[in-house]
């Protein structure tokens, strides 16, 4: 019986081995773990922003960003989803201004994912933080947690949403890191449009792999994670901060 | 030990008045679930709730009736694990209003999820690492602790050997819970309005006074409503001071707390907030809760009362009073920590899309208001259909010179 | 192939043993039922039990026949302990036996109502747990209560376990999973007289015979006390009211018969005919042609493939639902593939006759999004499969 089950579950689809590789966007490769590998501990994936490249009226990386996953206004700023904002950082004593995105910082210690009643918050073996609405109950602890005010919560009803990104009213939701682009070796949509507009102010890759851009940007320049002293060890760094 | 002196009876189920009671809980529970079913259909955009407020007045309320359920026990829990013979022909209503609060705070709690129908998960996925997940143990096993201890208080013959250690178990286990719920603040590193370790004793003094001042209030009325002449002057004089003494920890709890946070400098601007800031949340704590919730009732209750009608009136107005301002403290405590924002980068001007670096708008709407109600509703249906069914309330005078009652 | 082909079916042993079992139960249960109603209305009134209160109005009598039926009056003030483990046993019946409607209904026979069905799916699987609760304390209390146990029979144990065998085994049944559809065609064809195959899962066909075994066995219990409506002795009115205790009666049996009704009316009328499963495509797409492992298991595949993916990113397409949508697309009237909302819908046939609700399309598009449209030309036809065998046979 069970030797059946295994065969029809291996061959749900025919030939889906073939479709991968066919279906592979024009993005950078970065990474070429097969389809059939689980992501693994071995790679971390993380972010560095330069904040200095970054300009205050760029909102490439938000637009991307709301492209991607289908993420519409209904005219309520309030409970509209933003799972990309831009922030603008001025200090009081110097007057000094910078504006740059946040979004979720792929903690290393999650405090979404220590609070979640049902476990729905993780974090994934590669440092992506995620969360498994399928068990995701809707209680917002994870957006009281989150000193990173990264989460929303679904407040309307959601149709058409995009095949690799499943969405629906009652459950929280933050920015992916793209982790289905990921899965196939292309890098986050913001990440795309931040270079496409030609600033390249976010880089992204295996903060483990020594031999990566961003271990060796991150080993050679200043960079500062956002609210370092909660020592929660974000994935996403900022240069120049 | 001689007989008990103390016979209990259930209330007249012919009464008009009572049906009059039953069916207005009844209304008020369908409303609170109506409004429930309109916020799941359409989402929780028709709430007044947010992405910057995102726990709004259904769970203020709550959280107030969860802590203020483990409270409603003292009267239980004074009568038997210490020992006070006045106060123990109440314990059975001070263990059925415990079980009530609780509930209707759950109901509350559990209408307000965005995926209320996927409730079992909280059973089918459990993470240890969630205080909210522990406090589903806690809630659960207050509702087995209570309704053991209550069986062992009416069924005196057979289960007396185990009424002091039911009582004590309910007691130590109330204290863990309320723990439990102020700790889902306390932990928050996120907030610096919460996270402190002084919220869980807080909230464990809270929920002595509040639940008290309710606990009054339900045995005032129910004596009241069925002609009853408790409770006796005895009886009295030792609510009054015994409120007015938890009220006072309370307000001290408060203040202490406030005031930690106010000298730390990182938390001051979060501190002149709340306390002296141009919003709701000022008059909430200091008129609702620091003067209506505290300091009159408090007067009213240790002052002393000319007659024994003037003493139980001031009792009960001023645990009116107790209820009203735990109310306002918790709209205060739990809206006003997320109106003020997040702070990502303390000590600078930040500015976004997202409400960063402003004080987040938070106004309840009607079907919060509606839920509420049903929260209320489901407290007082539970109290009247226990006591109609089961013989709760004390019907003899007895009680001063009684040993064994309970 | 022809359709009158591809409709006859070849009956099983099994299934023909089961349906003259059940209906030979049914019988049994029926003539039981009229037996015992008779012998009631026979005997003669008996003396008002001293102590019985209240007035012989024809409301005041009413209301406590009705309170005596439905809250169990007389018990509660009785027996308060024996009161509590009715009220958990009957409520967990009540929502166990509205579970089950959906095997005795069709959706288009009680139009609005069968949302009351589809809500009684999860409230029934824990009303079998409260239900059991229940039958566990009368069984313990003629085990353990000194008094009780004399007047207990090997009857009582052996109706007892029935009543804590069939629910374990209906949950085992639940966790293995069968072909929903196909026992809800068996049934519906007892009541067409058309018979259908029952499919031959062991805890199904154990879960049946219990059934059938207790169905059998009532009448000869004292269980069957939904007829003592009309035990002159137990009513508190005296047995002078018969009007009072017939309105009752008739409201209890309107209430136990609107399904049979409803399913009568339609009997006459043409059930839908099953759509059958095309074995080429379903042998190349699932590498195996028996369409029962698909039905069966769908769930576990679904949600075994969800963890894979969410938690380990193992993003294969096999692992995608969005694939299973782009397959099983189904065009409506403009061409377009229909969205979740259209009962054409490829899972929505089945699982709306089912009554069993998916969440899987609050998150997920339920519509192919038009990424790979060379799936939708694999498009099957809607299929409630039916079980492997008939298939080959009527293939043959």
């Amino acid at each position: 019986m069970s030797e059946s089950f295994e065969v029809s579950r291996r061959a749900l689809l025919g030939g889906a081995v073939a479709f991968t590789a066919a279906t592979l966007a024009p993005g950078v490769v970065l990474y070429a773990r097969s389809s059939d590998e689980p992501a693994t501990g071995a790679v971390r994936w993380g972010l560095l922003i330069d904040v200095n490249q970054c300009k205050g009226d760029c909102n490439a990386c938000v637009e991307a960003c709301n492209t991607e996953f289908g993420l519409v206004s209904h005219g309520r700023p309030d409970t509209d989803p933003q799972w990309v904002r831009k922030v603008t950082v001025t200090d009081p004593e110097t007057g000094v201004s910078q504006s740059f995105p946040v979004m979720c910082q792929h903690c290393a210690h999650p405090p979404c994912a220590d609070v979640c009643p049902t476990g729905a918050s993780f974090r994934r073996a590669d440092g992506i933080v995620l969360i498994n609405r399928h068990i995701c109950v809707g209680c917002r602890y994870c957006e009281m947690a989150c000193p990173y005010k990264a989460r929303n919560f679904v407040h309307e009803n959601v149709t058409d949403q995009k095949p690799y990104a499943p969405r629906g009213k009652g459950t929280s939701e933050a920015c992916t890191m793209c982790v289905h682009r990921i899965d196939e070796g292309r890098i986050p949509a913001c990440v795309e449009a931040c270079a496409a507009s030609g600033r390249a102010a976010m880089l992204f890759g295996d903060l483990n792999d020594p031999n990566s851009d961003i271990a060796k940007r991150v080993a050679a320049v200043n960079s500062a994670q956002i609210r370092a002293d909660l020592r929660t060890d974000p994935g996403v760094r900022y240069q120049g901060l | 030990m001689s007989t008990p002196s103390v016979t209990y009876h259930t209330i007249d189920g012919r009464n008009a008045g009572t049906w009059a009671v039953l069916i207005t809980f009844i209304l008020m529970t369908a409303l609170g679930g109506l409004a429930a079913m309109y916020t799941e259909h359409n989402g929780h955009w028709v709430t007044g709730m947010t992405n910057h407020v995102v726990w709004g007045l259904p769970i203020v309320i709550a959280i107030f009736l969860i802590v203020s359920s483990t409270g409603c026990l003292n009267v239980a829990s004074i009568g038997s694990v210490f020992g006070k013979q006045p106060y123990k022909p109440f314990g059975r209503l001070a263990g059925v209003t415990a079980l009530a609060v609780q509930a209707g705070g759950l109901a509350i709690l559990v209408l307000d999820l965005g995926r209320s129908d996927r409730i079992i998960t909280f059973v089918t996925n459990l993470n240890p690492t969630s205080i909210f997940s522990l406090n589903v143990f806690l809630y659960s096993g207050f509702f087995i602790f209570v309704a053991f201890y209550l069986w062992t208080m009416m069924d005196g013959q057979r289960m007396d050997h185990l009424y002091r250690p039911a009582a004590l178990l309910a007691f130590t286990w109330r204290l863990i819970l309320t723990t439990g719920s102020g700790s889902i603040f306390g932990f928050m590193v996120s907030r610096s309005a919460y996270h402190s370790t002084l919220v869980a004793p807080l909230f464990i003094a809270l929920s002595m006074s509040f639940g008290l001042a309710m606990y009054v209030l339900v045995m005032l009325w129910l004596n009241a409503s069925t002609g009853r002449k408790y409770p006796s002057p005895e009886l009295l004089r030792r609510l009054r001071i015994l409120l007015g003494i938890l009220v006072g920890v309370s307000l001290y709890f408060v203040v202490i707390h406030h005031l930690t946070n106010y000298y730390t400098a990182e938390r001051r601007d979060v501190e002149k907030f709340l306390l002296f800031g141009d919003n709701v949340y000022v008059p909430l704590l200091w008129i609702g809760f620091g003067l209506i919730g505290s300091v009159i009732p408090m007067l009213m209750v240790l002052l002393p009362a000319r007659t024994v009608g003037g003493a139980k009136l001031s009792l009960g107005v001023a645990s009116a009073l107790v209820v009203f301002g735990g109310q306002c403290f918790m709209y205060e405590f739990v809206v006003g920590g997320q109106a003020f924002p997040v702070e990502l980068f303390p000590g600078k001007i930040v500015s976004s899309t997202f409400g960063d670096g402003v004080i987040a708008h938070y106004t309840p709407s009607i079907p919060e208001w509606l839920l509420v109600i049903g929260g209320y509703g489901v407290v007082g249906l539970i109290i009247t259909v226990v006591i109609w069914a089961l013989p709760m309330l004390p019907s003899s005078f007895a009680q001063e010179t009684s040993d064994t009652a309970h | 192939m022809d359709n009158a082909e591809n409709t006859r079916q070849v009956l099983s042993y099994v299934s023909v043993a089961y349906a003259v079992m059940f209906y030979a139960a049914a019988a049994v249960l029926l003539v039981g039922l009229a037996l015992k109603i008779t012998q009631y209305l026979r005997e003669p009134p008996r003396l008002r039990p001293p102590g019985a209160s209240g007035d012989d109005s024809r409301f005041g009598s009413t209301i406590r026949v009705a309170t005596d039926v439905f809250l169990f009056r007389g018990t509660f003030f009785s027996d308060r302990v024996q009161w509590i483990f009715s009220a958990f046993f009957h409520i967990g019946l009540l929502l166990v036996i509205l579970r089950h409607l959906r095997y005795a209904l069709e959706p288009a026979w009680v139009g609005p109502l069968w949302n009351v069905v589809i809500v009684a799916q999860p409230l029934g699987l824990y009303g079998g747990l409260v239900m059991m609760a229940g039958t566990a304390g009368f069984w313990a209390r003629r085990i353990f209560d000194p008094d009780i146990r004399r007047a207990t029979t090997l009857s009582d144990h052996f109706m007892l376990g029935l009543f804590l065998l069939i629910p374990a085994v209906g949950y085992i049944n639940n966790i293995l999973h069968t072909d929903v559809i196909a026992v809800k065609e068996f049934f519906l064809g007892l009541i067409r007289v058309q018979w259908t195959n029952l499919p031959t899962d062991s805890m199904l066909l154990t879960h049946l015979w219990l059934v059938a075994v207790m169905m059998v066995a009532l009448p000869f219990s004292q269980l069957l006390h939904l007829a003592g409506v009309f035990d002159k002795t137990q009513q508190m009115d005296n047995g002078r009211n018969t009007k009072a205790r017939a309105a009752v009666a008739g409201v209890f049996g309107v209430l136990l018969l609107i399904p049979a009704a409803f399913a009568a009316g339609q009997v006459a009328e043409e059930g839908w005919t099953r759509p059958q499963p095309n074995f080429a495509k379903l042998a190349r797409a699932h590498k195996n042609d028996d369409p029962t492992v698909m039905i069966r298991n769908h769930p576990n595949f679904l949600m075994n493939v969800r963890s894979i993916t969410v938690y380990r990113g193992v993003r294969k397409d096999i692992n995608k639902i969005e694939k299973c949508v782009d397959c099983h697309a189904v065009k409506g009237a403009d061409g377009q593939p229909v969205g979740f909302d259209n009962p054409k819908h490829f899972c929505v046939g089945c699982h709306y006759r089912a009554a069993v609700s998916i969440d899987c399309f609050e998150c997920h598009n339920s519509k192919p999004t038009g990424k790979d449209k060379a799936a939708l030309d694999m498009t099957t036809k809607f299929a409630a499969l039916a079980p492997r065998s008939n298939q080959r046979s009527s293939e043959r």
